[in-house]
């Protein structure tokens, strides 16, 4: 039986020279190391979250949020266009799912101006769409500097007694739905679970550029 | 089909397929890969193009990593499949970049379930490879990915903060379960590949075998296309095909120029040209003969045509063609081949006419002309045959038997055993029967002939033969048959009657120059007696004159009858014309002196001495002119003169001429002078005697001998001149003869046995031989003769031929007998007899004789007889001692 050409499948010294054979598997090497690497740097920063300063822990008493019935109320601070947020949205929606009648208010930190194509954001309409949520803006950051909030999908449970419960993000990573810490700590404190933490990292963009004037 | 061969190809079409394969889905991995970068990016820059710091924003890390990481990810892969395209290298890395890439997704969508589904859907893809190994490699990367990131950032491929280990191994599971489908499709579709292989390999072989039979029978097309062109280019005959619609002229042979005398490369411009060559007459006869051939369905076409042509006149045209048509059957094509057969029409036109000649002649002649073949047994005949056997051409029965019945019964086993004797030995046949012709029952003789044709293989041959009416012909024969009968007849009595002549003469001259002979012999022994009374002796002499004269007419018409039967015979010695003529002037001188004639002889001295001839014959027509000339001669003389004539334009001759002083011939008888009976005075009162035969014997002498004779006038009398060839002969040598003597010398001791029937010459010779001392014995015939001899023992013996009892020539047999017997001195036997043939003579010395004497005997002739006989006597009596 002749031997085919291309019968090795690693390469083969019978197929071609080895010298060729070498270099190329160094290249498939080092591009494979690079490739890694590189997936690993996303990862990294997927995992990047952003700041979250202290806050008080009750209702800021400077705030001009409704905060409606004596019942938990869950707000939410989103940067308008922050890539990030859907995922938080997306999890506020299983969140919403797990904890019906939760009130939520979905604040949209824009600029200081009233911003009329605030509404038009998918954000705004995404959030829009979800039963129980009361999307917000927030001009100038007002509300978010009043709460504490620096990074989109930063949440604040507050009990009906106007304390808060919890503070963090409801996403595992950067745009990273699915199950989290953040999601489960909110439905156990809403059903009255103790809660093993308080605080979660908050992924998304920044409200405000820290850098600069908002 | 399971050979080595066939298992190397099929392992190249397999691994040829398969690298196809590889090279295709590299490619199509290479698209793919390029087109999963281009979303990645267009998806990172539609979903997530900024990143914001308040109303900062800046490129999202999504975006380069969509650029960058993605970019990565493609890079090598599609480098090598763009430089090393089909190589395992390629396809693996194909596989690990895919991998990561879903990995990679299923990241950036926080491990969405649904992201997951691009790992299952790559693997489909990266089966396309139909390579196993791809796939484990691809689902090592996998398995490797989930399980790593399952511990360690569990939220990055499963969206969970915390994921268990088995949640992996799920997953790894379900990539082993797809891995497991697709590996048993890889298993069958290579299977498949592998029987496309086998078949496309045994189709190769086959291909193979039938391009090797393609290029042989291409080869041998392409040498048959050679030998077709060298054929046609060098023969004479020409070779063409016409396409018909549109009308053009494909191939033509060279040779068209030598038939037609039309330039090969202007029947391809005009292909029609060739019918204005047609000859009028047959030039319609062509065109209809094309159309019908191409509008009917007939395979071949042949037609014969003649055409003209202005350096060599009217040529005959044989054409065979074919009419090619398509599929629907329409005509396409016509080809053909056309020979100039013109000497084959001229030589069939001759044959024609030959052949035509042949039946006209074979009619005319009555000649029926049939054909035989062994293998069918039944013969063919023509119609002439039919005739000669009187049957009509549509009688039902075989000719065979239709021959059989007619042929004669006697004649049929020997005619058909002539047939089956030819036949068998295949020899030619000759026989003639007889036959009852049918219609009419006549009686024909039919002559039959016949020979072997064989084939040119000689295995097989025809009896081709013919039958003609040889009736006619029969009956002419027995016809002449009876008058040669009847002419052999008349012969036999024409014989009879010649010996009877012949008998006749002898007997006439036996009967009459006895007594003649006698009565001369007497007169002239009288005349020698002395004492004889006043006037005896004148009538003694007149007596013998007369006798004399009797002698010469018998001797004359004896002559004259031999000249009638031919049977005169010229001799031819040397002799000397000088004694000739001088014996001649001798015999004559005393006639001459008792009429007191002048009698000379004047010769020519060129006449040599000897010359050849029959002296006897001269002599005797010189007697006959010497005697004629004295008796018409009255006063004067007579001249013999001899000479010589030479003539430039002839041999040159010897003339003798008489001449003499008389009347002369009467000019109206010089042109009948020669003839028989013919005599210068027929009237009563003429003055001399003669029966007119000497002249006419003279002449039929001299033709005899060569010559001629002339007879004419001269100023005194007339002249005969007697020519003759001239022939000399060798000087003889001169001999001193002993002139005989006219006595007869005596001899005392001397027997003499005389045998004569005849009385008067016993008495005759008894009375010549008185007194000469001879001792004489007479015997009566020729018993008598032996007797006596027996006890006398003569020396010379006189013989008589004709005699009662015995005869002379039996009796001279026997006596030679009687000397051979008793060893005794042979005799001296002379024959004595009156009958001057020749034959006779030559009978007489035949039958031993010594010699003869004529009757009547003259004593001088006797006694040189005995003188020879005294001669011979002593010449033997010495060779006895």
């Amino acid at each position: 039986m002749a031997i085919p050409r291309d019968s090795c499948h690693l390469g083969s010294a019978t197929c071609r020279p080895l010298r060729r054979t070498f270099w190329c598997a160094a290249l498939f090497v080092v591009w494979l190391a690079a490739a890694v690497w590189g997936s690993w740097a996303l990862l990294d920063f997927s995992l990047q979250p952003g700041e979250a300063p202290e806050v008080t822990p009750v209702w800021p008493a400077g705030s001009r949020l409704n905060r409606g019935e004596n019942k938990p109320l869950l707000v939410v601070f989103f940067h308008p266009k922050c890539p990030c947020s859907r995922a938080t949205l997306e999890e506020l929606s299983v969140l919403l799912a797990r904890s019906r009648g939760l009130d939520v208010r979905a604040v949209f930190v824009s600029e200081s101006d009233p911003d009329a194509s605030l509404e038009e954001g998918g954000l705004w309409k995404q959030a829009s769409r979800l039963p129980g949520v009361v999307p917000c803006k927030d001009p100038g950051g007002i509300e978010a500097a009043a709460f504490g909030g620096a990074t989109s999908g930063d949440a604040f449970l507050f009990d009906a007694g106007g304390n808060l419960v919890f503070r963090g993000g409801l996403t595992v990573a950067r745009g990273h739905s699915g199950d989290n810490l953040g999601v489960d700590t909110v439905a156990g404190l809403l059903e009255g679970k103790p809660a093993s933490t308080t605080r979660t990292p908050v992924f998304g963009c920044a409200l405000a550029n820290s850098d600069g004037p908002p | 089909m399971n050979s080595p061969e066939v298992t190397r190809l099929e392992d190249e079409n397999f691994w040829s397929a398969r690298r196809a394969i590889y090279r295709h889905t590299d490619a199509l991995f290479a698209g793919l890969m390029l087109i999963q970068w281009a979303l990645g990016v267009a998806t990172a820059l539609w979903l997530s193009p900024w990143t914001w710091k308040g109303n900062v924003a800046s490129l999202h890390p999504h975006v380069w990593a969509s650029v960058f990481l993605g970019g990565l990810f493609v890079s090598l892969p599609v480098f090598f499949a763009w430089r090393f395209p089909g190589r395992a290298l390629t396809r693996h890395s194909f596989a690990v970049a895919q991998m990561l890439y879903g990995g990679l997704l299923i990241h950036l969508t926080g491990g969405r379930i649904e992201t997951h589904f691009h790992i299952f859907g790559s693997l489909a893809f990266l089966a396309f490879y139909r390579d196993g190994w791809v796939l484990l490699t691809a689902s090592l990367v996998v398995m490797l990915d989930h399980f790593l990131r399952g511990i360690f950032w569990p939220e990055s491929i499963y969206g969970a903060i915390a994921a268990p280990l088995w949640r992996s191994f799920e997953h790894m599971a379900w990539v082993v379960f797809e891995d497991g489908f697709l590996i048993v499709a890889i298993r069958r579709s290579l299977t498949e590949m592998r029987r496309v292989a086998r078949r496309e390999a045994e189709l190769e072989i086959l291909n193979a075998k039938i391009e090797t039979k393609v290029r042989e029978r291409t080869k041998q097309l392409a040498a048959s296309e050679e030998r077709f062109g060298q054929l046609a280019d060098n023969s004479p005959d020409v070779f063409w095909f016409l396409d018909l619609d549109p009308e053009r002229m494909r191939y033509v042979s060279p040779s068209v120029e030598q038939l037609w005398g039309i330039p090969q490369q202007s029947l391809y411009r005009e292909p029609r040209q060739w019918e204005q060559c047609i000859h009028p007459d047959d030039r319609m006869m062509v065109i209809q003969a094309l159309a019908d051939a191409v509008a009917a369905p007939v395979p071949t076409l042949e037609c014969d045509y003649r055409i003209f042509r202005p350096d060599k006149g009217v040529r005959w045209v044989q054409f065979r063609g074919t009419i090619i048509r398509d599929e629907t059957g329409k005509a396409i094509r016509l080809g053909g081949l056309s020979r100039d057969v013109t000497e084959q029409k001229l030589a069939e036109e001759k044959i024609r006419l030959e052949a035509q000649r042949l039946r006209m002649a074979a009619a005319a002649s009555g000649v029926g002309v049939w054909e035989f073949h062994p293998e069918t047994g039944e013969p063919e005949w023509d119609d002439q045959m039919y005739r000669l056997y009187g049957v009509s051409k549509d009688s039902p029965e075989p000719r065979k038997v239709l021959w059989e019945k007619c042929v004669h019964p006697d004649d049929l086993p020997r005619a058909r055993e002539a047939f089956k004797r030819s036949l068998k030995n295949a020899i030619p046949l000759a026989v003639e029967f007889r036959i009852f012709r049918k219609n009419d029952r006549a009686l024909r003789h039919i002559r039959g002939m016949a020979s072997i044709f064989r084939s040119e293989n000689e295995e097989t041959f025809r009896l081709v033969g013919a039958n003609w009416d040889v009736t006619e012909e029969r009956l002419r024969e027995a016809e002449l048959r009876d008058a040669l009968e009847r002419q052999t007849q008349l012969t036999e009595q024409a014989l009879a009657g010649e010996r009877a002549k012949r008998e006749f003469l002898a007997s006439m001259s036996h009967e009459i120059r006895t007594p003649l002979g006698g009565m001369l012999g007497f007169a002239e022994a009288t005349l020698e007696m002395d004492g004889l009374p006043p006037g005896a002796a004148e009538f003694l002499r007149m007596i013998k004159d007369g006798g004399e004269a009797l002698m010469r007419i018998i001797d004359d018409i004896l002559d004259f009858s031999r000249m009638g039967a031919g049977q005169l015979r010229i001799e031819k010695a040397p002799f000397s014309p000088t004694e000739l003529l001088e014996d001649v002037r001798a015999l004559f001188s005393h006639q001459a002196q008792t009429k007191d004639l002048m009698l000379t002889v004047e010769m020519d001295g060129q006449i040599p001495s000897d010359v050849l001839g029959d002296a006897g014959r001269i002599r005797q027509i010189l007697l006959n002119l010497v005697g004629n000339a004295m008796k018409f001669t009255a006063t004067g003389g007579v001249k013999i003169k001899a000479g010589v004539v030479r003539d430039p334009s002839d041999s040159p001759r010897m003339e003798f001429a008489v001449e003499d002083t008389g009347p002369g011939v009467p000019p109206d008888l010089l042109p009948t002078i020669f003839q028989p009976f013919t005599q210068a005075d027929f009237s009563n009162a003429r003055k001399h005697g003669g029966v007119g035969l000497g002249l006419a014997i003279s002449s039929t002498l001299a033709e005899l001998m060569g010559g001629t004779m002339s007879a004419g006038n001269t100023a005194s009398g007339a002249r005969f001149v007697l020519s003759l060839p001239l022939e000399a002969a060798e000087t003889r040598t001169e001999t001193k003869e002993i002139a005989p003597s006219r006595d007869i010398r005596p001899l005392p001791g001397g027997k003499i046995l005389i045998v004569e029937d005849d009385k008067i010459n016993r008495a005759l010779l008894l009375s010549m031989l008185r007194n000469t001392g001879y001792e004489v014995a007479v015997a009566m015939n020729g018993q008598e003769a032996i007797s006596l001899f027996t006890r006398m023992r003569p020396d010379c013996v006189i013989m008589d031929v004709q005699m009662p009892v015995m005869d002379g020539i039996e009796a001279a047999r026997k006596l030679r007998q009687i000397e051979q017997a008793e060893d005794r001195t042979p005799s001296y036997i002379v024959a004595l007899t009156a009958d001057i043939m020749p034959e006779n003579r030559e009978n007489c010395l035949a039958a031993g004789m010594d010699g003869y004497l004529n009757k009547p005997v003259k004593k001088a002739e006797l006694a040189a007889v005995l003188e020879a006989a005294g001669q011979l006597r002593q010449d033997r009596s010495v060779t006895q001692r």
